[in-house]
């Protein structure tokens, strides 16, 4: 980076607060994306963002957007850098604009149960302050410690008790924004509105491409006085699927349903004692007493309608409280050369479901490779798989790999009629799929985002907006 | 004097069209350029009455599908000529009055059911359906959106979608948008939008929930697939009356802030409750309206025949006489009145009503029994009817519907009937309510000499009525939408972020082609 | 014009300030989507012409004449409005000022070459299809066949007699005369000189009687509901055939060889239930006859909807008819092959004329098969 231009930013948001060392850019320049990880193992050529910057207040992210947009520099929004789709790999010569020191939680509405954060604040010390007074958030998605509400926003994601809490869109009221030319938006704080279209809609989802989200207000629940678990042991897959889909279809509101394939079961309770085999279903009720019990007794009676056997309600349990756990896994995986992990999500209505699992399986069964599954976060339409495929291939073959592997379920998914992406949002290697899944509503993205952002600087190459691809 | 319209589309313009849709389903004749030259904004069904209505679409048609809406779509800018989607014209904001002529789009043709999905719960309904109709046929094969707006009747699934439409049973099934699993849209220039059918997606923004709410400025809603669920195994019903509004809100924040999520919550403030008369022991205001209260409409029966001007204007200084009208509130003695159904299954239902009478007594309501709330579930549709008898008894009647958050919500209450109570007669009632928040539906009825003066006074109505809702902080419409008449408003609401919505505009419209004129654009 | 338009002020000033709270009963409405053919929209034309806003020309009266008096939107109207009665008294306004559309003059030809809205010489035909017994006039019953049965399905007048017979009810004989026809399209499109002259000479051919009875509901609404209503009372007791034969069916007169094990669905016409109030007699009898009771419409009774034959509507729009007709048979496809019984042969027709294929039958054919 010149120097005009460091003295440029250090004006906005002084000395301390620019960083270009080459370790920070370094460190800046990855994410989790598991693509990315492999290739580093045999690769060091890698797009190098110019500094890294800390915003404080909204008026600092506006004047860096707007100083951007003149000099038409690219800026790549960081969160908690958690994304496995490459969302903040920054093109060179990028600014990274990290929000993780906007986390002030601005507004506790404990009447309205509405809370109001900076968009850098960790989904674990937002959820920390809500407890404070009796709240919750209900948003637990397994990268929770490290992950900001920005990212949580702007990548629509979900937790493993998304069931009853809905995913992050459902809960936003307002947010608060910075269009690439450096001017602050907003929404209103109304439980629902008839005022044109939805514009908290334009950013949720958007992938640091069309502006910052800077701050947002959400609705809460209160801590649930009580949980329940329970869990069953499918000897058909399908009866448990079906099993979940009349649970939806009765009403019933569980916090979490998981139903994890046998290799799925293995690892979920891998350090359990008496740890359960099989298709298991783990459900988890909690809010009041009487109500979520009663669900519980409904839920169970469906449960064995379908033809299942009755586990204890510790397997139910050991998932919950090592629910995080998933987030872990990666790491002892691929640390070691050859070796490879990816976490494949989809959603599917119930009708598509059954059969989109199946040639899932079908598709990216392969040698020396396990694929794993669950399905979590039902509604009374459908429910998300999510898959692991795990792995060994000579080194140096990784990144070909995990390329086919992709390849694969992406067709695959096309054709059964699921989502390219259930949460997480989109990988550059998705994006062809994208384009066939949205149609129209693909070049209205990409027109949109031309128009709010012509000068290409938000995040440049994310969904391949970017005029040149 | 018969009025004398502008001139109509060419005759090359509707030979055009004819070639498309056909020459039946092409009009450039005055009963249909009257016919579709308002909603029912109150202005315009007054000016519309007298006459007075200005403006009127230069040709209607009516596709029969799809395929044929786009190839209208794709002439219009070869005709010049500005394109209004049109439901069935139930807008109460003027969403729909052709300001530039146009060609008027009626959708109601493309109006199938595509498929009902037992195993998904979902329905694909082609835009132009009745919501009655949709509904009717939801109940034969033993489900239910359970999206039912006043205007049921008398509206279709685009209008909603268009809208931003809520149901009376909003508060358990959420408003259309929370319904909304995937659209089909005709862009502006003709390209067919459409949604994947997904649970969920993480697939860049929504775009379904932008074009929601558009209200005709970024094309036409063909179809949508909506979630739907099980035809409710049972209800129960139970009424309170409470002493005043802020307790009789505390009361439902407590139980939506429980999880309890009563299909219908109704609250009627003291000068509604006495005039719906939902209650037991009101018997003779049942279902009453303003007019039959004042007893105008039996005197004015006999007085119409003889004196039928006098007669007006009688009607009209009463009603006209805000301070009058108002002194109402004093007569009412029942406290405020709530009404809770609860639908589902019956261990949930009974568990949720039994929760309710639980908080509602704690709080200090006072348990009325079923009754009222039955008598509201089965006259549920009386509501929309009495526009006719107030225009008839010559006052007029509009609705603002504003939300905001719990806790600022009785200061909005309280901000809005200071602000208008001397101007017009003036109830409320709260029948949207969430978790998070209320929506608040003031009804006021006023009166005017002729159209000019109820424009003028129905403006300024409403530009305080703005002003307060505003002020607080809340939404300026919890689900009527923009429209023309509240257009000069969504600076207010918006700010900026109007700048999006022309940038969209631009994208998908750039022509302002669209319904021009309309949502502030 | 104006006193009439006067006279139903409350009417038209209600529809015309109404959000069209009707519109999804109303079939015209439904299937042709236009503004104009909705009760608010022909009863706001009819306010813009009262308050001289609009001339009462062609096109207006085009638009009055698109209502097929089905009387379902008042069904679902909270004021009882009956805005087809503004839309009868309205054509023959403009049947006086001669506006009325080209449609109306064809059938006011019809009619007069052939003495009735069918087309056939009705009295000849009547002779070929009952036994010369039938139609001596000592009985004090009389039975007045549907022009409509005549040419288009005679065998129901057949199956009705075949009936009588079966079940020892030998006191009925059958109208001949010079009018065959009441004259209700007549009525219904504004003819009003020539269906005064018809019902006269009618309601004198019928005086003598004790009981009148007929297969059609219009015939019977003509007789029983309109005649009186335009001055001619008539003393005899008017049934429609399902009235008339439930007391009989009831006593065990009727002796069903074998039930029929089809399934069938029952469709109520619009003048025999809404304008008559006759829901049950037919449903009793299917009973009796049926193996398993018949099946409902979704929507039945007084919430039936039209079959689009109503009001002489198939002579000013026979597509937009026959589109309403298949509206109505969506239901009847959907579930297993059934039955369609209707009482009225305005019905019979207007479902055969949507779908040649289907089985559509009389109540009195049904009943007919088993005796
Ligand atoms: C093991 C593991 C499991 C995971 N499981 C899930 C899961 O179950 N569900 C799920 O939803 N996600 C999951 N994720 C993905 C990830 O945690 C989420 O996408 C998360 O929301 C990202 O948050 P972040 O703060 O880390 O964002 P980042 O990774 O920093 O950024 C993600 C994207 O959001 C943009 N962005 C970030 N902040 C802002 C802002 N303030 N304004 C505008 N744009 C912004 C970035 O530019 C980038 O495009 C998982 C990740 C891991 C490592
Ligand atoms: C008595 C009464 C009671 C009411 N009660 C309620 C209520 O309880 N809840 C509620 O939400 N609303 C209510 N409304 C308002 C109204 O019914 C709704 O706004 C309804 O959604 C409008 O539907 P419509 O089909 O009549 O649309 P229209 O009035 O025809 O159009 C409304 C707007 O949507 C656009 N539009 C229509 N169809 C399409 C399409 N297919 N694609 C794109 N744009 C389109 C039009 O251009 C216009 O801008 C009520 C209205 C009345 C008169
Ligand atoms: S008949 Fe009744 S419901 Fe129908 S438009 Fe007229 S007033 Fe409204
Ligand atoms: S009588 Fe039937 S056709 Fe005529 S307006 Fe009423 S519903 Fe429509």
């Amino acid at each position: 980076m010149t120097a005009a231009r460091r003295r440029e930013l250090e004006e906005i948001f002084g000395a301390d607060r620019v960083e270009d060392t080459p370790i920070t850019r370094r460190l800046y320049s990855q994410d989790l994306t598991a693509l990315s990880l492999v290739d580093r193992r045999h690769s060091a050529d890698e797009a190098l963002p110019d500094a890294v910057v800390w915003p404080e207040t909204v008026h600092e992210v506006s004047r860096l957007l707007r100083w951007a947009s003149e000099g038409k520099v690219p800026v790549v929004t960081y969160g908690g850098g958690t994304s496995l789709r490459a969302a903040t790999m920054p093109s060179t010569g990028a600014i990274v604009c990290d929000m993780k020191r906007m986390k002030r939680v601005t507004r506790m509405d404990e009447n309205s149960m509405i809370v109001t954060a900076e968009a850098g604040i960790l989904g674990e010390a937002l959820q920390h302050e809500l407890r404070l007074v009796g709240l919750t958030l209900g948003h637990f998605p397994p990268a929770f410690y490290g992950s900001t509400l920005g990212g949580f926003l702007a990548t629509r994601s979900a937790g493993s008790l998304s069931t009853r809490y809905g995913p992050i869109e459902d809960m936003v009221i307002s947010l608060q924004a910075v269009l690439p030319d450096g001017s602050i938006v907003k929404t209103r704080t109304a439980p629902r509105s008839a005022t044109g279209p939805d514009f908290n809609h334009v950013f949720l989802g958007s992938q640091g491409t069309l502006g910052i989200i800077t701050r947002a207000s959400l609705r809460c629940r209160m801590a649930p006085a009580t949980r329940t678990f329970a869990a069953y042991k499918f000897a058909d897959w399908n009866d448990g699927v079906t099993a979940m889909r009349l649970m939806m279809r009765k009403g019933l509101l569980p916090a979490a349903v998981r139903y994890s394939d046998p290799p799925e079961t293995a690892r979920t309770f891998a350090r359990m004692e008496d740890e359960p085999d099989g298709n298991v279903l783990v459900l988890v009720f909690e809010g009041h007493d009487r109500r979520a019990l009663l669900e519980a007794s409904i839920a169970a009676e469906i449960a064995l309608s379908c033809h299942c056997t009755q586990l204890g309600e510790e397997a139910a349990r050991h998932w919950f409280d090592h629910r995080f756990a998933e987030a872990y896994r990666r790491s002892p995986v691929l640390a070691e050369d050859g070796a490879y992990m990816e976490v494949i999500d989809t959603a599917a209505t119930w009708s598509r479901l059954p059969t989109l699992i199946a040639s899932l399986r079908d598709a990216l069964a392969g040698e020396g490779r396990q694929v794993s599954l669950y399905v979590a976060n039902a509604s009374s339409v459908g429910a998300s798989v999510c898959l692991t495929v795990q792995g060994h291939t000579p080194a140096g073959e990784e990144g070909k790999t995990l390329q086919a592997i992709w390849t694969a379920a992406l067709s695959t998914i096309r054709q059964g009629g699921g989502t390219v992406s259930y949460r997480q949002g989109i990988g550059p290697w998705q994006i062809d799929a994208l384009k066939e899944e949205l149609g129209v509503g693909y070049d209205l993205l990409r027109d949109m985002k031309r128009q709010i952002d012509p000068n290409g600087i938000m995040n440049p190459g994310a969904f391949g907006f970017d005029r040149t691809s | 004097m018969a009025l004398s319209l502008p001139a109509p589309a060419a005759r090359e313009v509707v030979d055009q069209l004819a070639a498309i849709v056909g020459p039946e389903q092409v009009s450039v004749a005055p009963i249909d350029r009257l016919t579709y030259a308002r909603d029912m904004y109150t202005v315009a069904i007054i000016k519309h009455a007298e006459g007075k209505l200005e403006h009127f679409p230069h040709v209607i048609v009516w596709p029969a599908n799809e395929d044929e809406l786009i190839r209208v779509v794709k002439l219009a800018p070869d005709l010049g000529l500005p394109v209004i989607p049109f439901g069935a014209g139930s807008g109460v904001c003027g969403g729909t009055l052709p300001i530039h002529g146009g060609i008027m789009l009626d959708v109601k043709r493309l109006g199938r059911i595509v498929e009902i999905n037992d195993d998904d719960l979902t329905v694909t309904a082609q835009a132009g359906i009745n919501g009655q109709v949709l509904e009717m046929e939801l109940n034969r094969h033993g489900y239910t959106l359970g999206h039912f707006p006043s205007s049921i009747h008398c509206s279709t699934l685009g209008g909603w979608v268009a809208a931003r439409s809520a149901g009376q049973l909003s508060s358990k099934y959420g408003k259309i948008e929370d319904m909304l699993i995937a659209l089909r849209w005709v862009c502006p220039d003709g390209r067919v939008y459409s949604s994947p059918i997904v649970p969920g997606r993480s697939t860049g923004p929504d775009f379904d929930q932008i074009l929601t709410g558009s209200e005709g400025t970024l094309g036409v809603c063909t179809e949508a697939t909506l979630r739907i669920c099980p035809y409710p195994a049972d209800r129960r019903f139970v009424a309170f009356t409470f002493p005043d509004v802020p307790t009789a809100t505390e009361a439902m924040r407590m139980m939506l802030r429980n999880d309890l999520r009563p299909a219908a919550m109704r609250l009627y403030d003291a000068l509604d409750t006495m005039l719906v008369g939902t209650s037991g022991s009101t018997e003779h205001t049942q279902g009453k309206s303003l007019g039959d209260l004042l007893q105008i409409e039996q005197i004015g029966n006999r007085v119409r025949t003889l004196a039928p001007d006098l007669f007006r204007k009688a009607q009209r200084f009463v009603a006209g006489n805000a301070q009058i009208a108002n002194q109402l509130e004093l007569l009412a003695k029942e406290g405020c009145m709530l009404i809770l159904m609860f639908e589902g299954e019956r261990e949930l239902t009974d568990y949720e009503f039994e929760a309710a009478v639980m908080i509602c007594e704690r709080l200090g309501g006072t348990n009325k029994g079923p009754k009222p709330a039955i008598r509201w579930f089965e006259n549920r549709h009386h509501v929309s009817y009495k526009m006719s008898k107030v225009y008839y008894n010559g006052a007029f009647v509009d609705t603002i519907e504003v939300a905001t958050t719990w806790t600022r919500l009785i200061d909005l209450y309280d901000a809005v009937c200071a602000a208008l109570k001397p101007h017009a007669f003036l109830m409320a009632h709260f029948s949207h309510a969430y978790p998070d928040g209320c929506s608040i539906y003031f009804t006021f009825v006023t009166s005017a000499a002729d159209a000019d003066e109820a424009a003028t006074k129905h403006a300024f109505i409403w530009s305080l009525a703005m002003k307060a809702a505003g002020g607080v902080g809340a939404t300026l419409s919890h689900h009527h939408g923009i429209g023309l008449s509240k257009a000069q408003y969504m600076r207010d609401e918006h700010g900026d972020m109007m700048r999006v919505y022309r940038d969209i505009k631009t994208v998908m419209d750039d022509a302002h082609r669209f319904n021009p004129g309309k949502m502030g654009l | 014009m104006k006193p009439v338009l006067n006279q139903h002020f409350k009417s038209i000033e209600f529809c015309t300030y109404c959000p069209k709270m009707c519109r999804f009963a109303c079939p015209v409405a439904e299937v042709t989507g236009h503004e104009a053919d909705t009760p608010w929209g022909r009863q706001t034309l009819m306010h813009l012409v009262r308050e001289g806003h609009m001339d009462f020309d062609a096109d207006v009266a085009a638009a009055i004449y698109r209502c097929a008096t089905c009387s379902l939107c008042t069904e679902y109207c909270d004021h009882n409005n009956k805005p087809y009665e503004v839309m009868l008294d309205m054509r023959a306004e403009a049947v006086k000022e001669g506006i009325e559309p080209s449609e109306v003059e064809e059938f006011r030809q019809f009619y007069s070459q052939h003495n009735n809205s069918y087309g056939d010489n009705l009295q000849a035909r009547i002779k070929t299809l009952l036994p010369e017994i039938y139609f001596a006039k000592s009985s004090q019953v009389i039975f007045v066949p549907s022009g409509s049965h005549i040419v288009h399905n005679p065998s129901v007048i057949q199956d009705t007699f075949k009936i009588f017979e079966a079940m020892e009810i030998d006191h009925v004989s059958c109208h001949v005369g010079e009018v065959m026809d009441t004259g209700a399209h007549l009525r219904e499109l504004g003819l009003m000189e020539q269906y005064h002259a018809n019902a006269k000479k009618l309601s004198e051919a019928l005086a003598g009687y004790k009981t009148i009875v007929s297969g059609s509901p219009t015939v019977v609404y003509e007789l029983k509901v309109m005649y009186p209503k335009f001055g001619y009372e008539l003393t005899p007791k008017i049934y429609h055939v399902s009235e008339f034969l439930w007391p009989f069916v009831r006593q065990g007169r009727l002796k069903v060889r074998r039930r029929l094990t089809q399934k069938a669905i029952y469709h109520d016409s619009c003048r025999l239930g809404r304008d008559l109030g006759v829901y049950d007699p037919p449903r009793d009898i299917l009973r009796e006859v049926l193996a398993e009771p018949p099946a409902e419409f979704a929507r039945n009774r007084e919430k039936s909807e039209c079959c689009g034959g109503q009001g002489a509507f198939p002579w000013i729009d026979q597509d937009a008819s026959i589109q309403i007709a298949q509206r109505r048979l969506g239901e009847v496809y959907e579930s297993e092959k059934r039955l369609l019984v209707t009482a009225c042969p305005m019905c019979e027709r207007q479902f055969r004329l949507a779908d040649e294929k289907l089985d559509v039958v009389d109540l009195v054919s049904v009943v007919a098969r088993v005796v």
